[in-house]
């Protein structure tokens, strides 16, 4: 897999958020925070997807190809 | 730069045209929503902040509830297949000097290219990832599942649905963005009823939009990158003249103006055709058309070896030129 290939972000912030409110609640709304810090960009599907499985967060691949 | 080179195609299918896409997914390769896509008139009639972050937000809530896609719109891992591995593509990248980069619209181009190898190349296959406007569709901008406008006469009207509804689901694929829509519309046969759930008020009810024809053509596919593959171009580049040009050259606003920038084609210049020279007729055409739109225009409606009639100014006068298209694609394009 070619490292250059995807951006990947772990909806880290608001997905943690999400984990401690949500907890035993079915509807409680997910509202969007400001992320204030450096995006964790990774680059390749594979590392991503591994830290997806241990973190338990979903992940963001972005494909953008600049001509 | 970022490149294709290793992604596996069959998991990440979308608008290969398009110059940024993305995907909410699990760790398993299963997909919650899709995120980008674009109408004719735009390139980024469908990439808004507001649009983002509510798709985040509802991919968040998806993952929470463990909700990823399942239906037969969803693609799998398996079988892997790259880029690479297009019989084609070897040799469009090999007269690059960064031929180890692919570009996602060397991957239609690529494809494209093999069906025509293989004798089974439609010029209608250029318009994949229809947008929802080619059944009559107009998604908000920033709600991308809501209604904005229904074309009149269109699949949609007759359909029933109004502005304002809210597409819950196409043919059982749950419709959270503008480009889960697209993803359903691809798949979708030409001649089809595909099946609709909508939300109105607090009512859900359904609908079918009756696909019949060629309306997958959308009125102006200029951007696509993929278009040249479909036929022959005119071998020069240019651009449309803005205002006070026209005015010093006493051509109208609305009209046909393309100031021809540079010249490729020997048949072009066989033709007499000049750098410097302004389009102003071109096919019959004479409506306002950018460069793009003009190729386009030969890309998807002449042959190789078609007789193109022009018009230029040149000087302050008008001369008709004939330009012979090539009797063939020429190597390396």
């Amino acid at each position: 897999m070619n490292r250059k290939s995807y951006y990947i972000l772990f909806i880290a912030s608001p997905m943690l958020l999400v984990s401690i409110f949500a907890t035993g609640t079915e509807e409680v709304e997910t509202k969007p925070i400001s992320v204030t810090g450096k995006i964790h960009w990774i680059f390749g599907y594979d590392q991503g997807q591994k830290l997806a499985r241990e973190t338990g967060k979903p992940m963001w691949v972005v494909f953008r190809c600049e001509r | 730069m970022q490149s294709m080179n290793g992604v596996n195609i069959n998991l990440f299918q979308f608008e290969r045209d398009l110059t940024w896409m993305s995907f909410f997914m699990d760790s398993q390769d299963r997909f919650y929503a899709r995120y980008g896509g674009r109408e004719d008139d735009a390139p980024e009639s469908h990439l808004t902040k507001e649009s983002l972050i509510q798709t985040m937000s509802r991919a968040l809530e998806l993952h929470r509830n463990g909700r990823v896609q399942q239906s037969r719109y969803e693609p799998g891992r398996e079988p892997v297949r790259a880029p690479e591995d297009i019989p084609t593509m070897k040799a469009l990248l090999a007269p690059r000097k960064d031929n180890n980069c692919i570009h996602c619209h060397d991957v239609k181009v690529a494809e494209l290219k093999h069906l025509q190898q293989l004798g089974r190349f439609a010029r209608d296959l250029v318009f994949t990832y229809p947008a929802p406007s080619a059944v009559g569709i107009r998604l908000d901008a920033d709600a991308q599942n809501n209604v904005r406008a229904v074309t009149r006469n269109s699949p949609a009207q007759r359909a029933g649905i109004r502005e304002g509804d809210i597409l819950l689901s196409a043919d059982g694929q749950r419709i959270s963005t503008f480009a889960d829509f697209t993803r359903v519309l691809e798949l979708t046969p030409s001649e089809s009823a595909l099946p609709l759930e909508i939300k109105r008020g607090d009512q859900v009810i359904r609908a079918s939009l009756e696909l019949a024809g060629s309306w997958r053509r959308t009125s102006d596919p200029s951007w696509r990158e993929s278009l040249h593959v479909a036929g022959p171009n005119a071998g020069f580049w240019g651009q449309k003249l803005a205002g006070e040009e026209r005015k010093k050259l006493g051509l109208p606003l609305g009209k046909m103006a393309v100031l021809v920038t540079f010249i490729w084609g020997d048949y072009t210049r066989e033709a007499g055709l000049k750098k410097d020279d302004v389009v102003i007729q071109f096919d019959g055409l004479t409506q306002d058309m950018t460069i793009p739109q003009l190729h386009a225009h030969l890309n998807l409606n002449r042959n190789y070896g078609d007789r193109i009639p022009l018009t230029v100014r040149r000087g302050g006068k008008d001369h008709e030129l004939i330009l012979s298209l090539p009797r063939e694609r020429p190597k390396g394009e």
